[in-house]
């Protein structure tokens, strides 16, 4: 555990003193701000069909940029450790591969709900400063931050196995990045063009469909199916880095 | 560089003197089809200091790896101070001090910053942890850079903070992979006194190309070659049994030719050259013999034998040198 808390702390100061940290929380602040004014936007004419938080968090403003975020703040997890050949100082110290591993993970989770914290910001100002009261469903917020916060530990741990799979940083990010916009066009396929799959192959790709748990889950529908999904997926990912880990150094 | 430890270490116990640090029981690590460690088995008692030598690629570092729980062994196994490196791994871990090969950072940390690291990830805290740190910085002569970032240092004094890392937690076994590789001639001699020093209560294997700090700080070698090792014993020993191999100068007056054909019957004379030719007549010829055998009385009776004026008979004494050549060069 002493092993744990050591590596995360030195990891997300790590985090907060990289330059390319500081690109990130800019890019994010920036996104996060356009879409809440083009989410808040159409109420200005009228009442509308979307609440204000599934507005914000359901369209391409909101996918995109998560896209590129991932594999900028994941790829380089372990890639660097691997080409400094760092981790042979780790692990010859009283340290777990499982420790590095989690720590690593949840240092980058830390830093990416941290990034989301202007986005909760702006929903407390339009109350304070709006002098609205009720103008978002807390509910749908909270659903809405909960897939947030899962689809991001998944798409950390695919990060984190891309990056154990390269010693090059670049790679590991393209890596990342082609994975998740994979995994995100697959979940669509029913809804596209392709038509006559059975029923089974229609609920899987239903089942990995971020966008979908997305828009139920920010209109206040939360269902156990998708928090199993993702916790799931993470786990089977980061055992997976774990042993893409000891492979390499066993071999290499 | 000479500053006493904070902290008394721990007296040793009698399990200390009964378990091997390190035994190493019949261990082979092959690489994809090529075995770059070869059925290896040897031990180091408590409190030595064990010079590992070897030419490069022997399978010095891998041999290390292995040690450190870094890399599993394809068969065979290894304890350190009782623990099974593979089975009981952390705790082996733990009585381990490690400096690899090139001294891998992380070169983004200040170099205070970075023993603290190291030393949590060992176990310590608190007002011990800050005693260790200071207490190594100062032994390693890093104090005056301790806020640098790593990255900026020079070679040397990145391998002091690898030397540094390793003593932090005064762990029972330091293993060290060439300590003085990039050194100065100051800091080799410093590393050299360090190491002296440290002898006094933790046990060394260290790997090194330089041949007189062997001789200077270890109280036994163990030579390997291509992954198998080819000897195992005091300096003083290892020497002693080449010296008996040696190779015998001698200045006479003589008919070259003559002199060559008369040595030459000498059964176990393998080669005589003449060497140079100095004024007065002087002749100077360069005698290989036979392992284990001593030519010099023969000669010298060869000499009177045919009244050849003789003014000098050496044996050239081998060292550490010599034995290591002999040992692990290429047989062509
Ligand atoms: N990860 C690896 N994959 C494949 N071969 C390896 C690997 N590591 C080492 N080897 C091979 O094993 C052999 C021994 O290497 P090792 O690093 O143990 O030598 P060494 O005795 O430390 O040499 P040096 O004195 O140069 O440090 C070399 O031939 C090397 O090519
Ligand atoms: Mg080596």
């Amino acid at each position: 555990m002493t092993a744990f808390i050591t590596i995360l702390r030195k990891e997300l100061r790590g985090f907060f003193l990289s330059p390319v940290a500081y690109v990130v929380i800019s890019m994010m602040m920036i996104v996060q701000g356009v879409s809440f004014l083009f989410a808040l936007k159409p109420l200005l004419t009228g009442p509308q069909n979307m609440s204000l938080v599934q507005a914000q968090f359901t369209g391409a403003l909101f996918w995109i940029p998560l896209f590129v975020l991932f594999p900028l703040i994941t790829m380089r997890l372990f890639s660097e450790e691997q080409k400094m050949g760092t981790l042979e100082m780790l692990l010859t110290a009283p340290v777990r591969m499982a420790d590095v591993v989690l720590a690593k993970f949840f240092a980058c989770l830390i830093f990416y709900i941290i990034l989301w914290l202007p986005t909760i910001l702006h929903y407390l100002l339009l109350e304070w400063i709006g002098g609205i009261e009720h103008a978002f469903p807390v509910y749908a917020l909270a659903g809405a931050f909960c897939i947030i916060v899962l689809l991001g530990m998944m798409n950390i741990a695919i990060g984190c196995l891309a990056s154990s799979l390269s010693a090059n940083q670049i790679v590991a990010g393209v890596l990342t990045f082609a994975l998740i916009v994979m995994l995100f066009l697959l979940g669509h396929l029913p809804g596209s063009s392709l038509g006559g799959l059975s029923e089974i192959v229609q609920e899987f790709f239903e089942h990995i469909n971020s966008d979908l748990h997305m828009q139920r889950f920010s209109s206040g529908m939360v269902d156990t199916r998708p928090i199993a999904y993702y916790l799931s997926a993470t786990a089977v990912l980061l055992v997976a880095t774990t042993f893409t880990l000891n492979a390499r150094r066993w071999k290499n | 560089m000479r500053y006493p430890c904070a902290t008394a270490p721990k007296p040793p116990t009698a399990a200390t003197f009964l378990t091997p640090m390190i035994d190493v029981h019949n261990v082979t690590r092959q690489f994809y089809s090529k075995t770059v460690v070869d059925r290896i088995s040897f031990h180091v008692d408590a409190g030595e200091v064990v010079g590992f030598l070897g030419p490069n690629g022997a399978g010095k570092s891998t041999t290390m790896r292995m040690l450190t729980g870094y890399l599993p062994p394809t068969s065979g196994g290894i304890k350190v101070a009782g623990h099974d490196i593979l089975t009981d791994s952390i705790a082996a871990r733990r009585e381990i001090g490690y400096m690899p090969e090139n001294v891998p950072l992380y070169t983004d940390m200040r170099v205070k910053e970075y023993l603290h690291f190291r030393a949590r990830l060992k176990g310590l805290s608190g007002k011990e942890l800050r005693i260790r740190v200071g207490a190594v910085m100062d032994r390693c002569g890093l104090t005056d850079v301790r806020r640098k970032i790593i990255r900026t240092l020079s070679r040397g004094y990145r391998q002091r903070v690898g030397l540094a890392d390793a003593l932090v937690h005064q762990p029972k076994l330091l293993i060290l992979d060439e300590p003085t590789n990039g050194l100065d001639p100051n800091q080799i001699r410093q590393v050299r006194e360090l190491i002296q020093d440290l002898s006094e209560n933790h046990t060394v294997l260290l790997s090194t190309h330089i041949l007189s700090e062997v001789e200077a700080v270890c109280g036994r070698v163990i030579i390997i070659n291509e992954g198998t090792i080819k000897a195992a014993d005091t300096p003083e020993n290892l020497v002693n049994q080449l010296r008996r191999a040696g190779t015998v100068h001698l200045e006479i007056q003589a008919v070259p030719e003559i002199a060559e054909a008369k040595l030459r019957e000498i059964s176990v004379i393998k080669k005589v050259t003449l060497e140079c030719e100095i004024e007065g007549g002087w002749k100077r010829f360069v005698i290989r013999a036979e392992s284990g055998t001593d030519v010099r009385q023969k000669i010298v009776a060869l000499c009177a034998a045919n009244g050849w004026p003789l003014r000098e008979i050496s044996r050239l004494s081998a060292n550490l040198e010599d034995v290591f050549v002999e040992l692990t060069q290429r047989q062509i």
